[in-house]
């Protein structure tokens, strides 16, 4: 019984760990190490990080990210809602919306530097860009998906226009602005790299871009590593919250 | 003469963003206090049509709809709409937070809101069952919470489109049994939406037919005399079905053509 779980559960992802490290120890051993450093050079790397500042580099980097990332979602969340309750906002914002959602943040770098200096601003400024969008459209969609007979048994039952609102569409909706919040978030773990290699000081972004200079490539490989982690940590989060917020009726179970 | 509790008079509603015929057109329809009318007719005769109309989710394009005499101006607790599916059950709350959502928007104090799902939950045979969420429940168990849900309110109209459509045979049997039973201890007014005759005859005072759409509206009444409850091998019945059968099937070929 155990066995059988462990064999259905646990070693799939062993193995796709296994298999990674072995592909990568493979390539590694095929090319010049400056560009591709085998396995234990990585680690070591790591190791010499990480008895420096690499923790707080990680921290800076999640800080910036959460900042960005937090402002922007509490914006966008009663923004979507009201666009898809309010058809005349809809048509307000819904151009401008568009338009931006299609401007990458790294071309709004320079921009940044230039408004905001190469600081800490600039840099929530860029994961807040790429945030914001995205979780508006998520959340928008949410309210224009909500099921009709909902609203309707609602004002059945005597619910006016505020009450079928939080009773029903509110509800409806936080699944997919938490859908949206999670796409986002691999936008903003995208966008603080290239924040930080050109506006930071400090952080994951930054350490990459100095192993570059440095051509330290098992540096690079390190902080690409983490921000994998980093990501499948925080996506862990976003699903264990969509699942609990009613994830089945926004077809994520 | 006294005020029905609903009344369509010369009811025409046509879905003028799609440009088609009207639905419905002069759609005359009275239903009398406590009684418990049947519509039926092949699909696509403008059934829903009536019962959105009454329910007050949309407006009739000319003649007017009467609730207790008083223009339909909307949606309201007094008239308790059985949806078909089960779509419209909120998929978050439990079985008891949805069939306590409207005492919750009248702001019913908790005390007496606990009281009334204990009641409604017994009414509809549910106890025990409701900290079920509706995907935990079967078919007709969660017609059944649709149904205590609109009875929370005490609405003295219920509009019930198809509730049992999409239920297995044995289901449905036993489901006009207990709407029969829960009917006659509350005795509002019914109209109650099907295709099927039998189901009519089990349940209705009176049976109204609708023609073949569009432009429909009624074309022929059965009052079924036989008493409560009602035996579906009653002779009278049977005899009821043979002719309601037969109008039936003139509007079925007629909605093939």
């Amino acid at each position: 019984m155990i066995r059988a779980r462990f064999v259905e559960m646990v070693l799939p992802y062993l193995l796709s760990v296994a298999i990674m490290l072995g592909l990568w120890q493979l390539a590694a051993t095929q090319v010049n190490p400056l560009f591709f450093p085998r396995l234990e050079t990585v680690w070591r790397s790591f190791w010499s990080l990480a008895s420096g500042d690499l923790g707080a580099q990680i921290l800076v980097s999640l800080a910036r990210i959460l900042a960005g990332f937090g402002i922007a979602s509490l914006a966008a969340v009663p923004i979507g809602l009201l666009m898809g309750t309010v058809p005349a906002v809809h048509r307000l914002l819904g151009g401008p919306v568009d338009f931006f959602r299609f401007i990458p943040p790294i071309a709004m770098i320079v921009l940044a530097v230039a408004w905001f200096g190469a600081s800490d601003v600039a840099i929530v400024f860029l994961i807040g860009f790429s945030t914001i969008f995205i979780v508006t459209i998520n959340t928008e969609a949410g309210v224009l998906h909500v099921v009709r007979n909902r609203i309707r048994a609602a004002q059945m039952m005597g619910a006016g226009f505020w009450q079928v609102f939080w009773l029903v569409v509110l509800p409806s909706a936080i699944p997919h602005a938490l859908i949206g919040m999670r796409i986002a978030m691999g936008a903003a773990f995208s966008t603080i790299v290239s924040a930080e290699m050109i506006a930071g000081d400090y952080g994951l972004g930054y350490l990459l871009q100095e192993a570059r200079t440095t051509l330290r490539t098992g540096n690079i490989f390190v902080g690409i590593v983490l921000l994998g982690m980093l990501g499948i940590m925080t996506d862990r989060v976003f699903r264990f919250l969509i699942d609990r917020f009613g994830g089945e009726h926004a077809g994520s179970r | 003469m006294a005020s029905a509790a609903a009344e369509f008079s010369g009811v025409s509603k046509a879905f003028t963003a799609r440009g088609d015929a009207p639905a419905i057109e002069n759609f005359d329809l009275r239903i009398e206090e406590g009684e418990f009318v049947c519509l039926l007719g092949p699909s696509g005769c403008g059934k829903t049509t009536a019962l959105t109309l009454l329910a007050g989710f949309d407006r009739p394009s000319s003649g007017s709809v009467l609730h207790r005499g008083r223009p339909v101006a909307g949606p309201a607790a007094d008239r308790g709409v059985v949806f078909q599916g089960d779509d419209s059950l909120m998929p978050w709350l439990t079985a008891t937070e949805n069939l306590l959502l409207g005492p919750r928007i009248r702001r019913v104090p908790l005390g007496e809101q606990r009281a009334i799902a204990e009641r409604l939950l017994a009414l509809v045979g549910l106890v025990g069952h409701g900290d079920k969420y509706p995907r935990e429940l079967s078919g007709g168990m969660k017609q059944r919470i649709q149904i205590a849900r609109v009875l929370a309110n005490e609405p003295d109209m219920l509009l019930m489109d198809e509730p049992f459509a999409a239920l297995d045979a044995q289901t449905r049997t036993h489901m006009q049994d207990e709407l029969v039973r829960i009917w006659s201890e509350a005795r509002p007014a019914v109209l109650f939406i099907t295709h099927d005759v039998h189901e009519a005859l089990i349940l209705a005072d009176r049976v109204v037919v609708m023609r073949a759409g569009p432009r429909s509206a009624v074309r022929t009444a059965f009052n079924v005399e036989a008493p409560r409850p009602r035996d579906r091998s009653d002779p009278r019945i049977a005899a009821a079905y043979g002719e309601i059968q037969r109008v039936m099937a003139e509007e079925f070929r007629r909605a093939r053509q």
